[in-house]
Order: structure tokens, then C-alpha cells, then sequence
């Protein structure tokens, strides 16, 4: 009974406590401009999904009222120019989870959102001058575009690269530059790879993606290979003259250059494969490579369709050895 | 002496006695009681009051007694603001992760993160794929690689990660194939995982 009363009597302090607070000035100020904010972003064409998904990162990371308002602003103003909404709600999930002020989310988010509207006028010109509908442009793939100027890509490099790229359809430009963007980041010079990047454009090479080449030049580049060898090589495989595995051994890679991580196992037991449809990389390194991880390039091979090479990153990692995990 | 004459003996005695009684009654003066009578009584049956802190502590070991019917409106208030506390108190719904759906198992890859950083205390693998949030994302370390390896099954997408150490610190898969500035101070490795035809990339 002693603890029924203490229960009653708390609940009713919780009660009173709850009441008070909702009955604060500053609480109805804040939440009215949030329904404010969420009433416009309504108007303004943002899905209640996406409204809610902000409101509850709010309320997950204990935002103030004013702040999630901000948030949510933003969602507006891009749906108001008819870009992508989610991957800027995502931005901002990271960037909470990350534990950074919103004030810096928001600028952040803004200047995402100013370069997919930068994205788009490039695009649109280009596809305008392809002569495709520019009802072609998927925003998964604006957005890939947009996250390339991350990647160390500049504006400048890309609003070139649009005026002279040969025609081709978005999804292989998106690839393209994905394949640039690694280049670049695995040091490659701008003449080699432009070289590249322009005959993967005109064969259709890059309408899967590059990456796999890419793998290949980075670890060709780690190994100090001159970066003519490199395009000489990287140009082989692009007019289909060799196949990557080819390519690979006449630059002197060992599979345990070629390893990076993570190592992915595809869902019907087969190693990592490649995208490149090559003729079997070399696949077999994963179950006998053991405790060294030096198997790296235990799943990176194999030919797509048969997947023939690839079984060694399953085995691998069922063996609990080499899974392609390499260190150096 | 008889029967008979023992009763009117005492029959007479009693008479006397009833009499005399009558007399001496007759005989006491009338007198009013003190005016302050009254007020001293009362002060004296008074209830004292108690201290608020008694007051409350025997309020909370009487037994409370009401009548239903009048308390369900109140009952109704309270159970509102229980529920609106509830709803309030419990961790707001997150999308479901898709790698935890037992049922899209199959479609899924294995995907293998490994870093090798001994001197880490705890590594955890922050994505995109996991709303960058470390729980339930801890790497293990493995002795015999001297590695941190945690396994994932994801769907094929495209996906930003990077590992989290000792708690705080974002550090960017050193071995993976492309990198993005996140905007924050921070690099991000970026993960694909194709499944057209079982093909797969990780960068």
C-alpha cells in the first residue's frame, strides 16, 4: 500500500510536471514554429515521410526547436527547386550522428544542396546538346554526380569535362566520372586520365561501372608504374585488346597488390566478381591464404557470368583466412 | 417475624429513604456553570495539527477510498498523460536496417570490413548502411590477422562508411579504393556492392 501511495503520488508529480512544461510559453513558441516550418514544407511538396524522418532525428538528438525548424527549411527549399530531398535528410543523419553543431549540418547540407543545382544546369546542357530528354536524369544519379565534387573533382574539371564529353547516357557518365574521381585519388595525372576516362565514353566501356580498372590502375600506381604504362595498359583493356586479369600480370601485379577492402562475397556463394565481364581474374587465393590475409585478391577476379574465379573469398572466409584482407 | 412482615418492614424503610433523598435533592442551591466552561472543554478536544511532513506521511498510508464512477474522468486524464509519457519515453522508430531482415537474406552480400590498427582500444564500423550509428557495429579483433574484422550481409547499393575508434575518432577505410570529403572534417570511404547478375564491387 506504502508503495501504491509513492507510485500515485509521483505519478501525479509527473502529471503536474508534463502539464507545466507544455504549458511554458517558450514550449508552445517552439513548437508552433516548427508546425510552421512543417506546415510550409507540406506546401511546398516535401513528403510527410521525409518531414517526420527530420522531426524524429530532432527529437533523437534532443534538438532544439529553432534547429530543427532550420532542418526542415531546408528540406523546403529543396524540394521548391526540385531537387533530391533524401540524400540531404541522410547529410544530416550523419552529420548528427557524428556529433556536429547544426548550424555547421546546415551549412554543410546548403552547400550539397548548391552543387546539385550546380549538377543539374550542367547536365541539362549536356543531354540538351546529346539531344536526350533530360527527363533522363535520375536523381540517384545527380546526386552521384554532386558527391564526385567531394571526391576532388572541382567544378571547373567537371563543367569541361561535360562541354567535351562525347554523347552518352547519364548512368555512363556517372560511372565515368566515379572512374575519374579514383584516378585522381590514386594520383594518376590529368592526361592519362583523361585519355582514359574519354575512350571508356566512346566505347561504352563505362556503361558498367570502371571500378575494377580502377583497382587495377591504383594498385599499378602504388607500385610505381609510370603513368603511361598505366594508360598504355588501361587503354588495352578499354578496346578490349586484354582482359584485366592480362593486364594485371603485365604490369607485374600479385594478387596481394590488387587486395582492398572491404571484401565482398555475393549472395550466391561466389567471390567477388568482377564488373569489368573480364576472363576470370584470379579468384583462388582465399582458402589457402590463411592467417597472413595476403589473399587479397581472393574474390576481386573472376568472369561475371560464370563466376569461375571467384569462389576463393568464400572459401576464405569459411576457412576464416584469407578473405582478401590483406595488410601492408 | 414472618414472611408478611419482613416485606412491609423494608417497603417502609425504602419509602424513608426515597423521601429523605427527595429532601436533601430539594435542598441543593441552583448554580450556573462558569461561562469559560464551555470554551475549555473544547480547547481540550480540539485535534492538534499536524507538521505538512506528517500531514503527507500519514496521507500516503491512508488507504484511498473513491467511488468508480467519479474517478473516470479522472482516470482518464491520467491514463492519457501516461500514454502521451510512453509514447514520449520510448525510442522513437528508426527504419528497419536492411541487413536485418532474415527474409532478404538471400539477395544480400557478404560484406568483409577489416582494419588493421592494433593500437585501437574499440573499432566500430559507422555507415550509411547503419545510419552511422556504431551500435551493434563493433569489429573484433582478430589475433591470428592481427586485424579488426566485422562481417555484414548488405543489399547492393552504394554506401558511405568509415570506422570509428576508440569511440571517437572517424577514420576512413585506408584501403579502400575511393574516398569522399564528408563536409564535416572527415573522409568517408565509399563502399559499392553490385547485384545485377551477382556482380559485385567494393571500392
Amino acid at each position: 500500500m506504502r508503495r501504491l501511495s509513492s507510485q500515485f503520488i509521483r505519478t501525479w508529480a509527473l502529471v503536474f510536471l508534463v502539464l507545466a512544461v507544455m504549458s511554458s510559453p517558450l514550449f508552445a513558441q517552439g513548437n508552433q514554429a516548427v508546425d510552421i516550418a512543417v506546415q510550409r514544407a507540406k506546401e511546398a511538396g516535401v513528403p510527410e515521410k521525409e518531414i517526420n524522418y527530420v522531426l524524429v532525428l530532432g527529437y533523437n538528438h534532443h534538438l532544439r526547436s529553432e534547429e530543427v525548424t532550420a532542418l526542415i527549411r531546408i528540406t523546403r527549399e529543396a524540394r521548391a527547386e526540385n531537387l533530391p530531398v533524401h540524400p540531404l535528410i541522410s547529410k544530416m543523419e550523419e552529420g548528427l550522428a557524428k556529433g556536429v553543431k547544426v548550424q555547421v549540418i546546415e551549412q554543410v547540407v546548403r552547400q550539397e544542396l548548391k552543387q546539385y543545382s550546380f549538377v543539374r544546369t550542367l547536365a541539362y546542357r549536356a543531354m540538351d546538346r546529346w539531344e536526350v530528354p533530360v527527363k533522363g536524369l535520375k536523381n540517384s544519379d545527380l546526386v552521384r554526380l554532386a558527391k564526385t565534387l567531394s571526391m576532388g573533382i572541382s567544378e571547373q574539371e567537371m563543367k569541361g569535362f561535360f562541354e567535351e564529353a562525347p554523347p552518352t547516357s547519364m548512368k555512363a557518365f556517372v560511372n565515368a566520372f566515379e572512374f575519374m574521381a579514383a584516378m585522381k585519388q590514386a594520383g594518376l595525372s590529368s592526361e592519362a586520365t583523361k585519355a582514359v576516362v574519354f575512350a571508356g565514353l566512346e566505347k561504352g566501356y563505362f556503361s558498367k561501372s570502371g571500378l575494377n580498372l580502377a583497382s587495377t590502375i591504383s594498385a599499378a600506381k602504388r607500385g610505381n608504374i609510370a603513368d603511361h604504362e598505366i594508360e598504355t595498359a588501361a587503354l588495352g583493356v578499354i578496346l578490349g585488346n586484354r582482359s584485366i586479369q592480362e593486364t594485371q600480370k603485365a604490369l607485374g601485379l600479385e594478387p596481394k597488390d590488387l587486395g582492398r577492402a572491404p571484401h565482398v562475397i555475393s549472395p550466391h556463394g561466389e567471390g567477388a566478381v568482377s564488373t569489368e565481364g573480364g576472363k576470370g581474374e584470379r579468384g583462388g587465393a582465399g582458402p589457402g591464404s590463411g592467417e597472413g590475409g595476403e589473399g587479397g585478391a581472393g574474390g576481386h577476379g573472376g568472369d561475371a557470368p560464370s563466376g569461375g574465379g571467384g569462389h576463393g573469398g568464400g572459401a576464405g572466409s569459411a576457412g576464416g583466412g584469407g578473405m582478401g584482407v590483406g595488410h601492408r | 417475624m414472618s414472611n408478611r412482615n419482613v416485606r412491609e418492614y423494608t417497603s417502609e424503610k425504602v419509602g424513608k429513604d426515597l423521601r429523605r433523598i427527595a429532601g436533601l435533592v430539594a435542598g441543593i442551591p441552583d448554580k450556573e456553570p462558569p461561562d469559560t466552561l464551555l470554551g475549555s472543554v473544547m480547547t481540550q478536544i480540539q485535534p492538534r495539527r499536524l507538521s505538512l511532513v506528517k500531514r503527507l506521511w500519514c496521507k500516503a498510508h491512508t488507504p484511498i477510498s473513491f467511488t468508480p464512477l467519479r474517478m473516470v474522468p479522472v482516470g482518464a486524464a491520467v491514463a492519457a498523460v501516461l500514454v502521451l509519457a510512453v509514447f514520449l519515453g520510448r525510442a522513437p522508430e528508426r527504419h528497419d536496417l536492411p541487413f536485418t531482415s532474415p527474409g532478404a537474406e538471400k539477395s544480400k552480400s557478404k560484406v568483409f570490413f577489416t582494419l588493421n590498427m592494433p593500437y585501437a582500444s574499440t573499432v566500430d564500423v559507422i555507415g550509411s548502411f547503419n545510419k552511422w550509428t556504431p551500435s551493434g557495429f563493433r569489429m573484433h579483433w582478430d589475433e591470428n590477422r592481427k586485424l579488426w574484422v566485422l562481417p555484414l550481409a548488405l543489399e547492393k547499393g552504394r554506401y558511405e562508411y568509415a570506422f570509428l575508434v576508440d569511440g571517437k575518432k572517424v577514420v576512413p577505410d585506408p584501403r579502400a579504393l575511393l574516398h569522399q570529403d564528408d563536409g564535416f572534417g572527415n573522409q568517408n570511404s565509399i563502399l559499392v556492392v553490385e547485384g545485377d547478375n551477382g556482380n559485385e564491387t567494393a571500392i
